[in-house]
């Protein structure tokens, strides 16, 4: 394809013949469009899960200069730090399939979802800030956590450099008695399966703890709420000024951006680390509620049912990190806005257990065909910013998925099928049918033979709960 | 303020933001166009028919042009569904230009409760993303994606 004019590195678009075929046009414009930025290093990156989003694709990447460079909330999105944790217990399906029913109602019941959802817990002013500065360990400080539990979570589950003076007392006023929730849309929480013919890579599922034939399993995919939203809203509004201060022109209202080197983009990192952050407590609340849910419906403690956090990992966020450019080492801001950090094996971010076999990558498909764990690779750290996939991709819209089917006739097929719907919302349900999703093996498979990030299991949905 | 008789329409659009929630809107005036892009907002969040109108509330959003006006006016419905639970049924609005635009109406809707409502999706954000706010001669036009 021709350059468009002022791009200043190269698009790659990471995909097979198949993927690449079927991705919207939208893509390739956006893309291109992330390649006109200031400061931007290398090239712009789309991973095969990429469809069209705001400003960036959904699967965009792109790493920029911290003093030539912008930081856009375009490339982070409004739900900053949505992302991805994966619990495991010592059940297996056998002994969970007979109290799927009554688990799937405690934990609907533990877990708000959907439109204007509220949680459990309702926090002041300061406490609100306080959480946004600590994250996870505010949680486990009040009781909502192991304290082992940071320890398997990206950045121990608290960023630093986050300052709650730099979001708007809206932002915080609608984050406040949101915590513990899962919102809506493509969130959810999920029971399951690890069928033993699903493992790719028995000694690294191992090292995961995943070792149990048919073990049980659940993930979350959730991020910051409305308080992510309203920082998102905010500085994308506040940035048009700064543009034009700085000469900054874009093709595309939502790659508002600042320099990241003037106040205006360093309030904006500070802003978006708290909603990181809230981010992760939220996650961590969730998972407190999950064992609770499980403590109650086996009549066993949590530490009985082995429930533990095998990794928790952003895919919507900005942060700073090093890489080699042009032969020497330097700090770059790195966008991911669907795509999820894929550090390789040896990196010292990594929890010390895990540091020989790279990072979990936790990929989140539709509540019909299943999800995956991948580790990463020093492939994605030399080709992609340590960076790859975060879900299957969306090849239709909700209005056309629920004109196919209806959120009732869904819930029963996938009953019929063994899996557990609770929902807030049957329409809600019915856009989130699996034909709207790319195959996710297909879109896995391409990573894992890119050598970006390396299959190791595929999960099978038992129960699903949607907002 | 008193109620007055709304004429607008709007459609949704399955093809431009396959992700998230997209609609045009058209109405004869800047008053009807913002009252039907609220309307348009709410039905992606909750069947029209199962809100009450219990609530009635004054909002007033302030902004340096129409599009922005509207923009603002949308996040605030959204900042008020998170924050009162408030889910918009109807929108009397007066939309001024004076000394830069001015929105303000009397909103009348219900609080969320998914015991008897059918809910939809939450909007997280209204966008920009191909984002028109326009008036041809005649009729007033929006094209508005929502972050699902």
């Amino acid at each position: 394809m021709d350059a468009k004019p002022g791009m200043r590195v190269p698009a790659r678009i990471l995909a097979s013949p198949a993927i690449f075929e079927a991705m919207d046009d939208g893509v390739f414009n956006q893309v291109t469009n992330v390649a006109t930025l200031p400061g931007i290093q290398q090239h712009a990156l789309c991973m095969p899960d990429g469809h069209w989003g705001y400003g960036f694709p959904i699967g965009g990447v792109a790493a920029f200069d911290l003093e030539c460079g912008v930081i856009s909330p375009g490339g982070i999105g409004f739900d900053i730090n949505c992302g991805m944790r994966l619990l495991r217990t010592n059940l297996t399906f056998d002994e969970l399939q007979p109290k799927l029913a009554k688990l799937m109602d405690n934990l609907y019941s533990l877990v708000p979802c959907g439109v204007g959802s509220k949680g459990s817990i309702r926090l002041t002013d300061s406490e609100f800030r306080e959480m946004t500065t600590m994250g996870v360990k505010w949680c486990v400080k009040r009781g909502l956590g192991r304290p082992e539990d940071p320890d398997h979570i990206e950045e121990s589950g608290c960023i630093p450099e986050a300052d709650p003076d730099q979001c708007s007392a809206k932002a915080i006023h609608r984050g406040l008695d949101q915590l513990g929730t899962l919102g809506s849309g493509n969130h959810y929480l999920e029971v399951q399966v690890i069928k033993p013919e699903n493992i790719f890579d028995h000694a690294v599922a191992q090292s995961l703890g995943l070792v149990i034939p048919n073990q049980i399993c659940v993930m979350v995919h959730c991020g910051s709420r409305g308080f992510g939203h309203q920082i998102g809203t905010d500085y994308l509004r506040s940035f048009a000024p700064v543009m034009a201060r700085h000469g900054i022109v874009t093709t595309d209202r939502e790659l508002a951006c600042a320099p990241f080197a003037t106040p205006e983009g360093r309030s904006y990192f500070q802003a978006m680390n708290c909603a990181a952050n809230a981010a992760f407590a939220n996650r961590q609340v969730i998972t407190h509620r999950i064992r609770e849910g499980f403590a109650k419906t086996f009549g066993k403690s949590d530490l009985e049912i082995g429930l533990e956090v095998i990794y928790d990992v952003a895919h919507n966020i900005a942060k700073i990190e090093r890489y080699p450019v042009g032969g020497v080492d330097k700090d770059l801001l790195v966008h991911r806005k669907g795509a999820t950090r894929s550090f390789g094996p040896g990196q010292k971010q990594l929890p010390a257990d895990y540091r020989d076999i790279g990072q979990p990558v936790i990929v989140g498909g539709s509540m019909e065909t299943g999800s995956y764990l991948l580790v990463g690779t020093q492939e994605a750290m030399d080709v992609t910013f340590g960076s790859t996939l975060h879900g299957s991709g969306r090849t239709m819209s909700r209005t056309k998925a629920k004109h196919m089917i209806r959120g009732e006739t869904l819930r029963q097929n996938l009953l019929d099928r063994g899996i557990a719907i609770r929902t807030a919302s049957l329409a809600g349900l019915a856009e989130e049918a699996g034909f709207a999703y790319k195959d996710i093996s297909e879109v896995v498979a391409t990573v894992h033979d890119l050598g970006i990030s390396r299959r190791v299991i595929s999960f099978l949905p038992i129960g699903n709960i949607k907002g | 303020m008193d109620r007055r008789p709304m004429s607008f329409s709007y459609k949704y659009l399955p093809d431009v933001a396959i992700a998230d929630a997209a609609f045009a809107v058209e109405a004869d005036s800047w008053d009807e166009l913002f009252a039907g892009a609220t309307e348009a907002m709410t039905v992606v969040m909750v069947s029209l028919a199962d809100l009450r109108e219990d609530i009635v509330r004054e909002l007033e959003v302030a902004s340096e042009s129409v599009d922005q006006l509207l923009y603002d006016w949308l996040s605030e419905i959204v900042y008020l569904k998170d924050t009162e639970g408030l889910l918009v049924k109807s929108a009397d609005i007066s939309v001024t230009a004076a000394n830069g635009w001015r929105a303000c109406g009397t909103l009348r809707g219900d609080r969320v409760d998914r015991d008897r409502q059918r809910l939809g999706q939450d909007v997280k954000a209204v966008t920009y993303h191909l984002y028109e706010v326009s008036h041809d001669g005649h009729r007033c036009h929006a094209k508005i994606v929502l972050d699902i």
